[in-house]
C-alpha cells in the first residue's frame, strides 16, 4: 500500500556478498515478525485446547534497557556482544501524516536533507555559503511567483534570467561546499548501510558502525540535530523526484495503488505517498524545509535504539554528553493532526489499468496502533495467510482461481489498514476473486475458526517473534518504528495478547472492522496488452 | 489447558531507567569527528575446522552454537541447478527445488506436510538458482525433532505429489504471461542475452514448450541423480548443542545411498558467446530510463587470485566516484551500483546499473563511462585509496555478524571449494592494495571498447535529452546503436 521513501547509501560490501550466505539466497523474509527475549510462561488460551508438547509455549521479552535524558530523549539499549558492530538509528516522530495537501513530500524531502551536513559537515565556510543561499532563495522565490504568471514572452525571458542567476549563485557556493561529506566520514570508517526512511508518522535514520567507532556515530547524528544545513536544496528535489519516477511511477502497479490510496484514505494524512505528490514536490521552499525541522525535531520527540556490542555505561555518557547539547523544548510538542475518520455508508470501487497482473485489492479501516483489536486483526491475518492458510488453500490451491492471495494488517499511529491482495489467474476476474474473497469472509463470520487452527497461527506468531530478533539492524528498527507509532513496549505485550486471542474475539473483530459498506475496492486490470 | 515454563533460562527483568545514570568518565568532544580516537577494531573469524564436522556417510556438516534465541537454522545446499539442464529442459532444476518443498514426502501427503510444518511455527523452504540448490529450515529449539523429521524427510523423500506439481505448473504458466510488466526484469533478461546468449544456463528461461516436461516423474528422476548425499554441506546455528545436531543429522541422513550415476558436472560450463559492444534499447512508456551497462570479466585464478582484493578496492572506489559524482554533484539518480566478480569457472561480469530520467540517460551514460576511463587513466589518489580500503576491512565483521552468517560461510567454502583461509587472509589482502596495482588492474579489466549498455525506456526523450546536452548517442560507447525488440511474454520472441 505505501510507498516508503528512503535515501540509498553508498552501498558496500553487503550489496555484493549475500547475506546469509547459503541459507538465505537473499531472499526477503515473507512476514513481519516481532522480537522478544526471555521467557515467560504462557497459556495455551482456547479452554480444553490441549496444545501439543512440541507447539511453542513460551514468548519472550526484550533485554532493552531504557533511559531518557533530561531534554525528553529517549534511548532503547539491547547489548549484543560478540561481533564488533552496533546497529545505531533514531526515530523522529513525524512524517507524511503531519503534512498538509500542498506541501505533502517535505518530510521525505527533509530526509535527503539531512543528509547535506550542517555548520561544521560538508563546508568550507558556512558563513558565506549562508548569504549565498540566502541570496539563491530570494532568486528561488521570483522564479517561484513567475511560474505561477500566465505564459508570455516577456515572462519566459525573466524566468530565464532569474535561472541562470540561480544556476550561476550555486555555482559559487560550490567551491565552498564539501559535497557527501556526512557519507564520505561514516562509509570511510566501515560504516555500512548508511541510510533513512520516511513513513506516515515517523523519520528513521539508521546504520551499523563498527563497535570501535560508536562515538562517530554520536558526533555526526548529534551535530546534524543540533544544526542541519540544507544545502545542494534545489538539486536534491531532483534526486527526490528520481526517488519518485524509481518507487512510484515505473513500476509495474505504483500509479494505480497510489491512486487507491487516495480513494482509499480520503479525507485523511495517510492519503498522499510520503514520496509526495509531484505538484506539491517542486513548490516546497528552503524556508519551509527549515521551519518543519524547528517545529518537530525536538528530543522530547526522538527515540534513539542501539543493538550490538557496546558497553551500556560508555553509551549512558556519550548519549548525555552530544545528543544532551540538544536544548529541552521550551513549548509542547505539536498536536497529533486529528484524522476524523469521514463517515462511510457505502462501498467505494476504484478502476485502474497498469502493465501488471489483474487483481483486486479489498481495503479496510482498522483501528490505530495499541488499540486492543490489532492483536485480533494480526491473528485474522495468520488465518488468513501462509501455506496453509485460508486463502491459499482456497482460492490458490482449491478453486484455482488466484496467482497469488494475501491479506495484510498495518496499524499505524492514526490509523489501521487492513488489506486482502488477490491476483488473478487464467480467465478468473478481478471481480470473481472478490467475490471469492466475500465467501472467505462470510465463512469467517459464520464459523468459529477451530481451536487447532488458532493454535496454528499462534505458534506462527510467536516462533516469527523471535525471528525478528536475530538481526540486529531489523531489531533496532523494529524499536524505534513501534515506539514512533506509539510504545516499544507493545514489543512485549503483542505475543502475550496475540496468544490470548480466541474464536470469538476473531469473529468480533470481523463485524466490527471488516465491513463491507466500509470497504474500498481496488480493481486493476492489465492495460498495456 | 497446558502451562509450561520455559525451557531456556534468561534474565528476567526489562530494566528501565528513567533517569541518566550515575557517574561516568566525562567526555571531550572534539571539534570534528576526524580528531576522534578509536581504539583498533578486534574482531577474528572464528576457527571453521574447530566448527567442521563430518557425518558417517562423508555428509561436511558445520555448527555454530548460539543460545541467545529459541530457534535453529539448518541450511542444505546440493549441487543441482539450472547449470545441469540441457536448453530443452529449462526450469526443471528450479521446478524439482520449488516441488521438494511444496509435493509432499513419502509418508505425508503434501497437505499433511504443510499443516505439521506451519502447526510448528516452522520455516521449512526449498529453492535454487543457478549453480546451486538447497533447503532450510528455521523452526523453534523445542520442536526441531519434529521440524528435522520433516525437513530431512522432504530431502531425501519428496512425493512430488500429482495434484501439486499440475497446479505449480499451472501458476508457472500463469506467470509467463508478466514476465515482461517489470522494466528492470526487460533489462536483466535483455543484458543475460547480450552478454551470455539466449540459451546460456542463467539467462535462458521456461516457454510453453518446456511445461509439459515438468512432470512428477521428470522431477523424481532428476531430485534422485542431483539432490545427493555426495554432493550435500549442511550449515547448523542456532539454539542446539553440537553433540545434538550432529546425532540428529546422523540419524537423518544414515543410509542414505549416494546414487550409482555419475554426480552432475562441476563447474558449471563457461559461454562461449563473444558480446558485441553497443547501445541497446527497448523502448518503454516509462519516465525514468534504467541501465546497466558493463562486459564480461575474468576467470578466478584460483582463491589466492592475486587480482581480487585490488579488483574489490577497485570497485568500492568506482561506486564511491560514481555516486558523488551522479547523485551528489550532479543530482541526477538516487542510487548507483557498479559491481566487478571474478568468475568461478566463466568469465565474471563488470557492471554498473543506473535509473534516471530519460532526457538525462545519455548524460548519465557519458558521466559513467568517463569514470570508468579514469579508473585506467590516473592511479587513484593514495588517500582516497587508503579509505576505500579502510571501509573493507572495517566492514568485514557484518560478514559474520548472525551465527546463520557463519555457519552458512564456511559451509559455503566447501560447496564452492573456497578454502577457509580465505577469510583469515582476506583483510590483509585488502590492507595491501596499492594505486599502482589498481591502475594496472583497471586497465586490464576495464575496457570501454567492450561496453554493452542496455537501456530500457523511451527513446524519444533520451534522445531529445542527448540532444540537449549536446551528445550524440552514437558517440557514448563503441559499437552501433540498436533497437530491441519488445517480447512476447509468453514465448519471449519479438513481437
Amino acid at each position: 500500500m505505501r510507498t516508503r521513501a528512503s535515501q540509498t547509501s553508498f552501498a558496500g560490501l553487503c550489496a555484493k556478498i549475500c547475506r546469509v550466505p547459503l541459507a538465505g539466497f537473499c531472499r526477503p523474509s515473507v512476514r513481519p515478525a516481532a522480537a522478544y527475549l526471555i521467557y515467560i510462561a504462557l497459556a495455551a488460551i482456547d479452554p480444553g485446547m490441549a496444545a501439543p508438547a512440541s507447539s511453542p509455549q513460551a514468548a519472550a521479552r526484550l533485554p532493552v534497557e531504557a533511559f531518557e535524558l533530561d531534554n525528553g530523549m529517549r534511548f532503547l539499549l539491547v547489548r549484543r556482544p560478540g561481533v564488533p558492530m552496533v546497529a545505531a538509528g533514531w526515530a523522529v516522530r513525524t512524517g507524511s501524516g503531519d503534512e498538509q495537501p500542498g506541501s505533502t513530500g517535505i518530510s521525505h524531502l527533509l530526509e535527503h536533507l539531512m543528509f547535506h551536513g550542517s555548520r561544521r559537515i560538508g563546508t568550507r565556510s558556512p558563513d558565506r555559503e549562508g548569504d549565498l543561499m540566502a541570496r539563491q532563495d530570494d532568486v528561488a522565490d521570483r522564479l517561484f511567483d513567475l511560474r505561477r504568471q500566465p505564459a508570455s514572452p516577456a515572462r519566459d525571458a525573466q524566468i530565464a534570467d532569474f535561472q541562470h542567476r540561480l544556476e550561476k549563485l550555486l555555482d559559487d557556493q560550490r567551491p565552498l561546499m564539501v559535497q557527501g561529506e556526512l557519507w564520505r566520514l561514516y562509509q570511510d570508517q566501515g560504516a555500512v548501510g548508511i541510510n533513512a526512511l520516511t513513513d506516515y508518522d515517523y523519520t528513521v535514520y539508521y546504520g551499523q558502525i563498527p563497535a570501535n567507532k560508536l562515538s562517530l556515530w554520536f558526533w555526526l547524528e548529534s551535530d546534524r540535530l543540533r544544526d542541519p544545513v540544507f544545502r545542494e536544496f534545489y538539486t536534491e528535489g531532483r534526486v527526490v523526484e528520481e526517488e519518485r519516477r524509481k518507487r512510484l511511477e515505473s513500476t509495474p502497479e505504483g500509479k494505480a495503488v497510489e491512486q487507491l490510496a487516495a480513494t482509499f484514505w480520503d479525507g485523511h494524512p495517510y492519503a498522499w505517498p510520503t514520496l509526495g505528490r509531484t505538484e506539491d514536490l517542486s513548490g516546497i521552499r528552503r524556508a519551509q524545509a527549515e521551519a518543519w525541522f524547528l517545529a518537530r525535531y525536538r528530543p522530547d520527540q526522538i527515540t534513539a535504539a542501539l543493538v550490538g556490542d557496546f558497553d551500556p555505561e560508555q553509551v549512558k555518557a556519550l548519549a548525555r554528553s552530544y545528543f544532551g547539547r540538544l536544548p529541552r523544548p521550551a513549548t509542547p510538542p505539536p498536536a497529533l493532526a486529528s484524522s476524523p475518520a469521514p463517515a462511510q455508508t457505502a462501498e467505494r470501487r476504484v478502476t485502474e489499468t497498469c502493465d501488471c497482473t489483474p487483481q483486486s485489492r479489498v481495503l479496510y479501516r482498522t483501528p490505530a496502533f495499541g488499540h486492543s483489536d490489532t492483536y485480533a486483526l494480526d491473528v485474522l491475518a495468520g488465518v488468513l495467510n501462509g501455506r496453509t492458510g485460508r486463502l491459499y488453500r482456497s482460492l490458490v490451491l482449491g478453486q484455482g482461481i488466484a496467482f497469488a492471495a494475501y491479506a495484510q494488517h498495518e496499524p499505524d499511529r492514526r490509523s489501521g489498514l487492513f488489506q486482502v491482495v488477490l491476483e488473478s489467474k487464467g480467465e478468473a476476474t478481478p471481480e470473481a476473486l472478490v467475490g471469492a474473497w466475500d465467501a472467505e469472509l462470510d465463512r469467517l463470520r459464520r464459523e468459529p475458526v477451530s481451536g487447532r487452527e488458532l493454535q496454528k497461527v499462534k505458534n506462527q506468531i510467536l516462533t516469527d517473534s523471535w525471528r525478528g530478533l536475530a538481526d540486529p539492524l531489523a531489531l533496532a528498527l523494529r524499536l524505534l518504528t513501534w515506539d514512533a507509532r506509539g510504545d516499544w513496549r507493545e514489543l512485549d505485550r503483542w505475543p502475550e495478547a496475540t496468544q490470548a486471542i480466541t474464536s470469538a474475539d476473531l469473529q468480533r473483530v470481523v463485524s466490527t472492522w471488516l465491513n463491507p459498506q466500509q470497504r474500498t475496492v481496488g480493481i486493476l486490470n492489465r492495460g498495456r496488452r | 489447558m497446558t502451562r509450561s515454563s520455559s525451557p531456556v533460562l534468561w534474565v528476567l527483568c526489562v530494566l528501565l531507567v528513567l533517569s541518566p545514570a550515575l557517574a561516568a568518565p566525562p567526555i571531550t568532544i572534539p571539534d570534528r569527528p576526524e580528531n576522534l580516537h578509536f581504539d583498533d577494531l578486534r574482531f577474528e573469524i572464528p576457527d571453521a575446522a574447530g566448527l567442521r564436522h563430518v557425518l558417517s556417510n562423508g555428509v561436511p556438516v558445520y555448527v555454530v552454537e548460539d543460545h541467545t534465541l529459541p530457534l535453529v537454522d539448518v541450511a542444505v545446499a546440493v549441487r543441482s541447478g539450472d547449470w545441469i539442464d540441457p536448453p530443452e529442459r529449462a526450469g526443471r532444476a528450479s521446478f524439482t527445488a520449488a516441488l521438494v518443498r511444496r509435493g509432499g514426502t513419502a509418508s505425508r501427503p503434501p497437505d499433511d506436510f504443510d499443516e505439521q510444518a506451519d502447526f510448528l511455527g516452522a520455516d521449512i523452504e526449498s529453492l535454487a538458482s543457478a549453480t546451486r540448490s538447497g533447503a532450510t529450515l528455521n523452526v523453534s529449539s523445542q520442536s526441531l525433532g519434529e521440524g528435522l523429521d520433516l525437513f530431512c524427510e522432504m530431502i531425501r523423500a519428496p512425493r512430488f505429489d500429482a495434484g501439486r506439481v499440475a497446479a505449480a505448473r499451472d501458476n508457472l504458466r500463469e506467470s509467463l504471461g508478466r514476465r515482461t510488466d517489470d522494466s528492470l526484469e526487460v533489462l536483466n533478461r535483455e543484458w543475460g542475452r547480450l552478454l551470455f546468449g539466449p540459451d546460456h544456463y542463467a539467462v535462458r528461461e521456461v516457454t510453453p514448450k518446456h511445461l509439459e516436461t515438468l512432470v512428477p516423474g521428470e522431477l523424481a528422476a532428476f531430485h534422485r541423480a542431483t539432490w545427493r548425499p555426495d554432493s550435500m554441506v549442511v550449515a547448523v546455528s542456532g539454539d542446539v548443542a553440537t553433540a545434538d545436531a550432529l546425532a540428529r543429522l546422523e540419524k537423518c541422513f544414515a543410509g542414505w545411498p549416494a546414487p550409482s550415476g555419475p554426480p552432475p558436472p562441476w563447474p558449471p560450463p563457461a559461454s562461449t558467446v563473444t558480446p558485441r559492444p553497443g547501445l541497446y534499447s527497448v523502448d518503454r512508456e516509462i519516465p525514468q530510463a534504467k541501465v546497466l551497462l558493463g562486459h564480461l570479466g575474468t576467470k578466478r585464478r584460483g582463491w589466492d587470485d592475486p587480482d581480487e582484493p585490488a579488483l574489490e578496492v577497485m570497485n568500492q572506489t568506482l561506486q564511491g566516484r560514481l555516486m558523488r559524482r551522479l547523485r551528489v554533484e550532479l543530482g541526477l539518480v538516487y542510487g548507483v551500483e557498479s559491481s566487478f566478480d571474478l568468475g568461478l569457472a566463466e568469465p565474471g561480469v563488470f557492471r554498473i546499473f543506473l535509473e534516471t530520467e530519460n532526457a538525462s540517460a545519455a548524460k548519465a551514460i557519458q558521466v559513467a563511462v568517463a569514470e570508468v576511463r579514469r579508473l585506467r587513466e590516473e592511479p587513484v589518489p593514495e588517500p582516497e585509496l587508503a579509505y576505500a580500503r579502510k571501509a573493507l576491512v572495517d566492514g568485514f565483521p557484518l560478514l559474520f555478524d548472525t551465527p546463520a552468517e557463519v555457519a552458512g560461510r564456511f559451509a559455503e567454502d566447501e560447496y564452492l571449494g573456497r578454502p577457509h583461509t580465505y577469510w583469515r587472509d582476506y583483510r590483509d589482502r585488502i590492507r595491501h592494495v596499492t594505486p599502482e596495482q589498481v591502475q594496472r588492474l583497471a586497465q586490464r579489466s576495464l575496457q570501454p571498447d567492450r561496453l554493452v549498455v542496455v537501456l530500457v525506456g523511451k527513446w524519444a526523450d533520451v534522445a531529445r535529452g542527448a540532444a540537449e546536452a549536446g551528445i550524440r548517442p552514437e558517440s557514448l560507447v563503441r559499437g552501433p546503436v540498436t533497437r530491441l525488440p519488445e517480447r512476447d511474454p509468453v514465448t519471449l520472441e519479438p513481437r
